[in-house]
């Protein structure tokens, strides 16, 4: 069993807090309701991953997501990056670990996005078009494994 | 007959207007001027001259609108201001003449009041002569140049479609038959119609009260016959001004109908278009929280299946926890009991080796429940993968499709409005509306006259009835014998007299049908594309394509002023005499191809006919009709070209010579 957190929150840096929110607004579903603090956080963290971008050392706000709003299914994605960040099984006990890489590669992430925001273009476009590729990469890769 | 000059002295701002047409290249000129120039004023001014009309479709005018303005504003109070037009003419072998016609007015404070008009003809039959006035100058017009021909060779080419309008057919016919000089056989039969009902009449009188009953009621059918004819003919007449009005709102805005069906479609399309738009709107969004949704895992894939590959070695590896429970172990350890019931030696191997398990199980329990606890979300996740490529399918299938549907909607919808820029939405509907009546009371109208014909049918059986028993009664009576016998007399010359006019009216129908179709065919550029023209028994022009499909309605406007140019021709050899034929804007509505070929065609048919027959064409043409490939068409026919000019400073028009 995982040792239990210390953490209250996966926090921003002061300065992403206004990207965080922008890419909050940015990413307003088919509803037109704005995706949760929760969603915004694995969608920074998995692009700053994916790009490599880990920010280790930042001026912590104060304020993030909650971490009791993180749904198991959350924590495999974190722990997924644990994993691949540590190469150690062992390191998957430590949730404020867990978090604090978590955090690094959202801040890194948050980053980014801000950048791709302000490119011309769509940015929704562009990203949904690099995810459906992967999507279709995945699906023939799985029916060759059956 | 040819026009040899054409002077005006004030009418419009033909101040002193003089055109030499004498000479042998006479027969054909070309008048040019631009817009404003005075040319349609040249047209009119000539239709005034012969008709004492400006236009046959004008027939009321203001006379003092034809002062010329400068004159108006030049004459001092109470002086005269004479407006006059004088043509000469050249009748061939019967001589010259020259007709003029003037209006006299008075200048007032207010303007002008007309003072009197005059027209008067002199002819001279040879040179030695000299000139003599005709002592009814109308019955000579009427004689040379008949008023109702005038609608056929005095004309503005931008309204060709009024020689072949529906309720132009009567006057068409009534011009035919006049030339044929069988109207005055028509005029007998309904004289014969006349006096054969009144002998009839006359026959039952005096022969007791049952005949006078039937006198009576014959009389009554007869009445009613009369009434119900006469109500026929201004139904018709009202059906017939339907359909103009159906025709000049047709020919104001093309068909009303199809504009306004375009205008629907256009609005359909918009909607169209906006709903795409919506749904594509609602695709992308759908994509966005697809992205939302499976981006992180997505982006993840590598490190998400390392994950998954570590549980699997755990449980491959056997670290996950192990299937008993730490606490039964320390109690065997407390107990220094093994689980077979033999005693442990405390600090022993056996309790070592328990420690160093327990000690083991620690980590690996933390390391495996953490990993267990993972195995199950991570499974959720992975799984949720693989519906991701089939939903974003859908999703971009729907945006594709939706996207599709926009951009053939909108460009239907941009294609109709360019279509119909300058379409007033409101004003066509109110068009169509008022169409729709039209067209209501025009089938109103001629259920009417399908209900009258009905009583006339009726009516003309309880006519023969009465008669019959009238014929009866007064078999006796030599007076009336004398009557009936009149009477009787009057009716087979009045059937005889319905059989010549048929029989002569569909020769001479025939006859004119033949000859617009010689000429039609000579003009047309399409050949072997329409069957022969002909003339329907109601006078109505009819020409149908090979497939046999009434096509004149959508005739183009090259092929419609070939056709009218070709009956004016028809009606100069018909009626054998040639009538001057002065053209406003013959090319209007042609476009450059069809003008030269056009021009070319009446060269053509002036060249073949102007010798032997004294055709004249005089046409009045703007700068844009006479262009220089027009012109070059036409120089092979040596036109007489006069240029008119607007001078600004003075208001008034000049005009110049300037070529054969």
């Amino acid at each position: 069993m995982a040792r239990k957190s210390t953490k209250t929150y996966i926090e921003f840096s002061k300065d992403s807090i206004q990207h965080f929110d922008a890419l909050k607004e940015r990413m307003r579903g088919a509803d037109k309701a704005s995706p949760s603090n929760v969603e915004v956080l694995l969608f920074a963290m998995a692009f700053g991953f994916r790009a490599g971008n880990r920010v280790a050392e930042i001026t912590k706000s104060g304020t993030g997501v909650r971490v009791e709003y993180l749904r198991p299914e959350h924590e495999a994605l974190l722990a997924a990056v644990q994993l691949a960040t540590t190469k150690s099984n062992e390191s998957l006990v430590d949730l404020d670990e867990r978090y604090s890489i978590a955090e690094q590669y959202a801040e890194g992430g948050i980053r980014l996005l801000a950048l791709e925001l302000d490119k011309p273009g769509d940015f929704n476009q562009s990203i949904a078009s690099e995810l459906v590729t992967m999507a279709k990469v995945l699906e023939v890769l799985a029916d060759d494994d059956e | 007959m040819r026009i040899t000059r054409i002077q005006f002295d004030n009418f419009r701002q033909h101040r002193s207007l003089d055109i030499d047409l004498s000479g042998p290249q006479g027969e054909f000129a070309i008048i040019q001027g631009r817009n404003g120039a005075g040319k349609t004023n040249l047209l009119k001014g000539i239709t005034w001259i012969i008709t004492g009309k400006l236009a046959l479709d004008e027939p009321k005018f203001v006379p003092e609108s034809l002062i010329s303005h400068t004159a108006l504003l030049d004459a001092k109070l109470g002086e005269e201001i004479l407006v006059l037009g004088s043509l000469e003419l050249d009748l061939g072998n019967a001589g010259v003449a020259k007709i003029d016609r003037e209006m006299r007015f008075i200048r007032s404070e207010t303007g002008a009041r007309l003072a009197g008009t005059d027209v008067v003809v002199n002819t001279m039959k040879a040179a030695a002569s000299g000139y003599q006035r005709e002592p009814d100058a109308d019955l000579w017009i009427e004689r040379y140049l008949p008023r109702r021909f005038s609608h056929y060779f005095l004309f503005d080419g931008e309204h060709l479609n009024r020689f072949f309008r529906e309720t132009e057919a009567k006057y068409v016919e009534q011009a035919v038959l006049e030339i044929a000089s069988i109207d005055q056989l028509s005029r007998m039969v309904d004289h014969l119609d006349s006096v054969s009902k009144d002998l009839i009449k006359a026959a039952a009188q005096g022969q007791g009260a049952e005949a006078e009953e039937n006198a009576s009621n014959y009389q009554y059918y007869v009445g009613r016959l009369d009434d119900a004819r006469e109500k026929i003919s201004e139904l018709r007449a009202a059906g017939e001004d339907f359909q103009e009005k159906i025709a000049e709102a047709t020919a104001r805005l093309g068909d009303v109908k199809s504009i306004e069906a375009d205008m629907r479609r256009r609005n359909e399309y918009e909607r169209q278009a906006e709903s795409a738009s919506g749904r594509a709107a609602d695709a992308r969004n759908e994509l966005e929280s697809w992205v939302m949704r499976f981006g992180p895992a997505l982006w993840l894939g590598p490190a998400l299946e390392g994950l998954g590959d570590a549980i699997q070695k755990a449980h491959d590896d056997n670290v996950l926890p192990p299937p008993f429970k730490a606490d039964a172990l320390r109690e065997l350890l407390e107990r220094e009991v093994c689980v077979c019931g033999r005693e442990l030696a405390p600090k022993g191997q056996a309790c070592r080796h328990i420690e160093k398990v327990l000690a083991d199980f620690q980590t690996l329990s933390e390391v495996g429940e953490t990993l267990s606890e993972i195995q199950v979300p991570l499974y959720g996740v992975t799984s949720s993968l693989k519906l991701a490529s089939a939903q974003a399918t859908a999703i971009l299938g729907r945006l594709k499709e939706a996207e599709s549907d926009e951009k053939e909607a909108t460009s239907q919808f941009e294609i109709l409005k360019k279509k119909l820029a300058g379409s007033d939405d409101e004003q066509i509907s109110a068009l169509s509306r008022n169409l729709d009546k039209y067209q209501e009371d025009f089938g109103k109208n001629q259920k009417e006259i399908g209900r009258l014909e009905g009583q006339e049918t009726h009516f003309i059986g309880e006519i023969d009835k009465y008669k019959r028993k009238i014929e009866n009664q007064v078999a006796a009576d030599a007076r009336a014998q004398s009557a009936l016998v009149r009477a009787q007399f009057a009716q087979e010359a009045l059937r005889v007299a319905e059989e010549l006019y048929a029989k002569l009216s569909n020769q001479v129908r025939e006859e004119v049908a033949r000859n617009l179709d010689d000429e039609f065919q000579a003009m047309i550029w399409k050949k072997n594309f329409f069957q022969p023209v002909e003339v329907d028994q109601h006078y109505r022009v009819q020409v149908r394509n090979m497939q046999g499909f009434e096509v004149r309605e959508s005739l183009s406007a090259g092929e419609t002023a070939c056709l009218a140019f070709a009956f004016s021709l028809t009606l100069s050899k018909v009626a054998g005499f040639y009538y001057p034929m002065v053209v406003d804007s013959p090319f209007g509505r042609l476009d450059s191809e069809v003008k030269q070929f056009v021009s070319d065609v009446l060269s053509r048919v002036l060249k073949s006919t102007s010798d032997a027959s004294g055709n004249q064409l005089i046409m009045l043409m703007t700068d844009g009709e006479y262009t220089e490939s027009v012109s070059e068409v036409m120089a092979t026919s040596h036109p007489k070209l006069f240029v008119l000019d607007f001078n600004q400073l003075t208001g008034e028009t000049e005009v110049q010579k300037v070529g054969d």
